[in-house]
């Protein structure tokens, strides 16, 4: 059942950027009836694999942007660290009501700008110091895009960092839309460059919760096999959609986990 | 002044290194969860399956510290400074969870 869930988990991850904790992590705490530090080292864990097969794959090479990937995942990675060092100081329920608040915003955000495309059609164009070029099949040939409000995709990747080091999930929930709506990144490459980065924002918390006894090895093992096996189809079918139906299906993920998580603060 | 060329060859090099790091931690996973489902008790269960994460978890250092060689072959000093500070984030991690910082 884990390692179901892990695969599925695995896929939509891949899919969307956002690695496996989010599906998971309530799935191991609500149905299996783990506890939540134990749910939350085992999410973290399936975020490291599905960023990892992303990181060995070949598709995604075009689409990372490393450049700008590595300048966000300073205050991702700190803030990851950090919350690692304070969560046991956080009430579970305030962590999921701020979970669900953050959610629900972003996912307005990406209802709000559904027609939204950040990309040049002209490949000459100049991507800038931060932004970037990728063949799309949609417009079938090489787009441009360019860096906008830098300053925000550094905030949200802060935000983004505390949620995975307290929540166990990757954090590219908040970066793939907030990259895309408001930092002028193609959602495709979002996307990638997130999937690519939430490994490193997850493997900056992670060996606090191992050192503590939280992970449950067999556990996490059955979990990291279904994600390594789901997450692969996960970035084919990715390639192949449609930005709009990424789009649409990520606003239903965030909607239903951010629902999911405001029950569970108010049970 | 950053040399895209260059760091693109850096990355083509680092996909067979993730490919085949990932590949031994899922052995080892699989191997694990096979004798823990089908000889319980078993001695090694415990040792197979924490060499499969810890690699695992070693995955996306090893990325980050390719990007650092990376960055310093294209003569990227702004990859570069970013690179070496997520480095350093997560040996503060590493050197935090060795000793046992319970928070």
């Amino acid at each position: 059942m884990v390692m179901g869930a892990g695969a599925v988990a695995g896929c939509f991850g891949a899919l969307l950027g956002i690695g496996g904790g989010v599906f998971l992590v309530p799935f191991l705490q609500f149905v299996v009836g783990l506890p939540y530090n134990v749910a939350r080292a085992i999410g973290l864990m399936t975020v490291i694999a599905t960023s990892s097969v992303v990181s060995a794959g070949s598709a995604s090479r075009k689409l990372v942007n490393l450049r700008l990937g590595m300048l966000i995942q300073v205050p991702a990675s700190a803030s990851a660290l950090l919350a690692a060092i304070l969560v046991v100081r956080i009430p579970e329920r305030a962590l999921f009501i701020m979970f669900s608040v953050v959610l629900a915003a972003i996912t307005a955000l990406m209802l709000y700008r559904l027609e939204r495309r950040n990309v040049i059609l002209d490949p000459s164009a100049d991507p800038g110091p931060l932004g970037g070029r990728f063949y799309e099949e949609e417009s079938a040939r090489e787009v441009v895009y360019r860096i906008k409000r830098l300053p925000v995709s550094l905030v949200v990747s802060m935000v983004a960092g505390f949620v995975s080091g307290s929540l166990g999930i990757g954090g590219g929930i908040l970066q793939v839309p907030a990259l895309n709506a408001w930092c002028g990144v193609p959602l495709r490459a979002a996307a990638a460059t997130s999937a690519v980065m939430i490994g490193v924002t997850a493997v900056s918390s992670v060996p606090l919760y191992y050192a503590r006894g939280d992970m449950s090895a067999p556990l996490a093992a059955a979990a990291v096999i279904g994600v390594l096996a789901g997450s692969r189809a996960g970035f084919w079918f990715g390639a192949k959609a449609r930005a709009k139906w990424l789009k649409l299906i990520m606003a239903g993920v965030l909607m239903f986990v951010s629902l999911t998580y405001l029950m569970k603060a108010l049970d | 002044m950053a040399n895209p060329s260059r760091l693109k060859s850096v990355e083509r090099g680092l996909q067979s290194l993730m490919v085949g790091v990932l590949a031994f931690s899922a052995l080892m996973l699989l191997a694990g969860l096979a004798t823990f489902m089908f000889v319980p008790g078993h001695p090694r269960v415990e040792f197979l399956m924490t060499v499969g994460l810890i690699v695992l978890m070693t995955t996306p250092a090893v990325r980050v510290a390719i990007a650092v060689l990376g960055a310093i072959r294209a003569r990227d000093w702004l990859f570069l400074t970013s690179t070496v500070a997520v480095t350093l984030l997560l040996g503060l991690t590493l050197g935090l969870a060795l000793a046992g910082i319970r928070g």
